[in-house]
């Protein structure tokens, strides 16, 4: 970013710029790009895609990721940034779905193990 | 720095501008719904485990009520706070469960560890009284040895006690059969005896009478050769019963005076004792006495008379079968030491 906005005037380009893209941005948004595609990466390495859930936002995620690289094509970098951002957190919401129903499934066997340890042992 | 605000604050005046162009509206669905779930993540476990991310998420739900107008910018963070409260949910339910399943497996522990006390406070039990009954199974088992043990004497003891008996048994056998032999003899001897000389019984004794005529001459006390097979027969009696004492008594008859009668009677009484020693009876049990004419069976004044006063006794103290019979105290009185 620090190498795109050179001079004093970056700003004030970067609103006129936007103001005359309409809704739009001139910069790539990198930063939520990457945050975005890593947290899509985690979900998908968490196989959030094998609990119905976690897999309708990873869903969702990949979607909106894929959306948001046709926005920067366009060069429209504000849809897509928000695009990216909610790509995130949908993504970290399949990361959290999928965590909790990993837990829950645990803790239901070590529920049941625990169940058959004291019908053995108690 | 300074650029980044500087484009923050640019970036704001152009949405400000943007904003003002589109137009105002009323509160978008997704604010109205990401407001009720925060209310309810609020009151719910994400309120009580997740209060950072909620306050993250309030964060942002402040950004997207700043705008408050249905725009696209409200609508962005609105889901952005939709989507961070239910992180903040999922992460509670997580961590509830999580908190629930340490709880049961605490409990769990727990129990494990008071049923570990009891079962080994049991088995300690158990083992004591195992040690008891092991404790009273060696004193029965040494109580047993030690009855054995007597046992096992007590049959030696009766075992002997048995040969002994037996031995005794035997030994009575033999005596009796000894006695019964001694006795046969004797009353063989005796009847032999009685083909001789007059026997008779008196009480326990036994009385054998020999006359004076054919054992001496008038007034000798040489026993005639003849007498001799008499007297062995006497002798013979007396051997076959070795545990009756025998006085030899001689007695006369009335005529003469009574010191000479004395003298003769005592005479042949000694000469009749020495030929029964010679002939085989031990001299310790045969006395010899002189009784003159003090005792006479049958009337002086007649010469048949006195002849049956000239005779000799031998006594037989006792009878054969009686051991103590044989030596009767007052005897001793009428015996003359020699």
């Amino acid at each position: 970013m620090r190498q795109r906005l050179r001079s004093p005037v970056g700003p004030l380009l970067g609103a006129t710029l936007a103001l005359a893209a309409g809704c739009g941005g001139a910069a790539v948004p990198t930063t939520a790009r990457t945050d975005a595609t890593a947290a899509v990466h985690t979900a998908r390495e968490m196989d959030a895609a094998q609990q119905p859930e976690a897999a309708y936002h990873l869903e969702l995620a990949d979607e909106q990721l894929a959306e948001a690289e046709a926005h920067i094509d366009e060069g429209r970098m504000q849809e897509a940034e928000r695009l990216l951002e909610r790509a995130e957190a949908d993504a970290e919401l399949a990361v959290a779905l999928t965590r909790r129903a990993r837990t829950a499934r645990d803790a239901e066997e070590t529920m049941q193990r625990i169940e058959e340890m004291r019908e053995r042992h108690l | 720095m300074p650029i980044r605000t500087r484009l923050t604050i640019s970036i704001a005046a152009g949405l400000a501008l943007a904003v003002a162009g589109c137009g105002g509206a009323a509160v978008s669905p997704q604010l109205a719904d990401a407001r009720d779930a925060m209310q309810q993540a609020r009151s719910g476990l994400a309120g009580e485990l997740e209060p950072d991310q909620l306050r993250e998420a309030e964060r942002i739900l402040e950004r997207a009520e700043a705008a408050s107008d249905g725009s696209e910018r409200e609508q962005h963070h609105a889901y952005l706070a939709d989507r961070r409260i239910r992180v903040a949910m999922a992460d509670a339910e997580r961590q509830h469960v999580q908190n629930q399943l340490e709880q049961e497996q605490e409990q769990y522990r727990a129990q494990l560890e008071e049923t570990t006390i009891e079962r080994n406070r049991a088995l300690e039990d158990r083992r004591e009284s195992l040690r008891d009954i092991r404790g009273q199974l060696e004193e029965v088992r040494e109580e047993l040895d030690e009855r054995g043990d007597t046992l096992d004497a007590r049959t030696e003891e009766l075992r002997a006690r048995e040969q002994e008996l037996a031995r005794r048994e035997a030994e009575l056998v033999a005596e009796r059969e000894a006695r019964r032999e001694a006795e046969r003899r004797a009353a063989a001897a005796m009847s032999r005896l009685r083909e001789l000389a007059e026997v008779r019984e008196e009480q326990n004794d036994t009385i054998i009478t020999l006359s004076g005529e054919v054992l001496f001459r008038t007034g000798e006390h040489e026993l005639r050769p003849n007498s001799r097979q008499r007297l062995t027969a006497v002798a013979d009696a007396l051997k076959a019963q070795p545990d009756r004492r025998v006085v030899v008594e001689g007695h006369t008859d009335a005529r003469g005076s009574d010191a000479d009668n004395r003298e003769l009677s005592r005479e042949r009484a000694d000469a009749v004792r020495a030929f029964l020693v010679e002939r085989g009876v031990e001299s310790d049990r045969v006395e010899a006495v002189g009784r003159g004419e003090s005792e006479p069976v049958a009337d002086n004044d007649t010469p048949t008379g006195r002849a049956n006063n000239r005779r000799v006794e031998i006594i037989l103290h006792g009878t054969g079968g009686d051991e103590t019979a044989g030596r009767p105290a007052s005897t001793d009185s009428r015996l003359s030491q020699r």
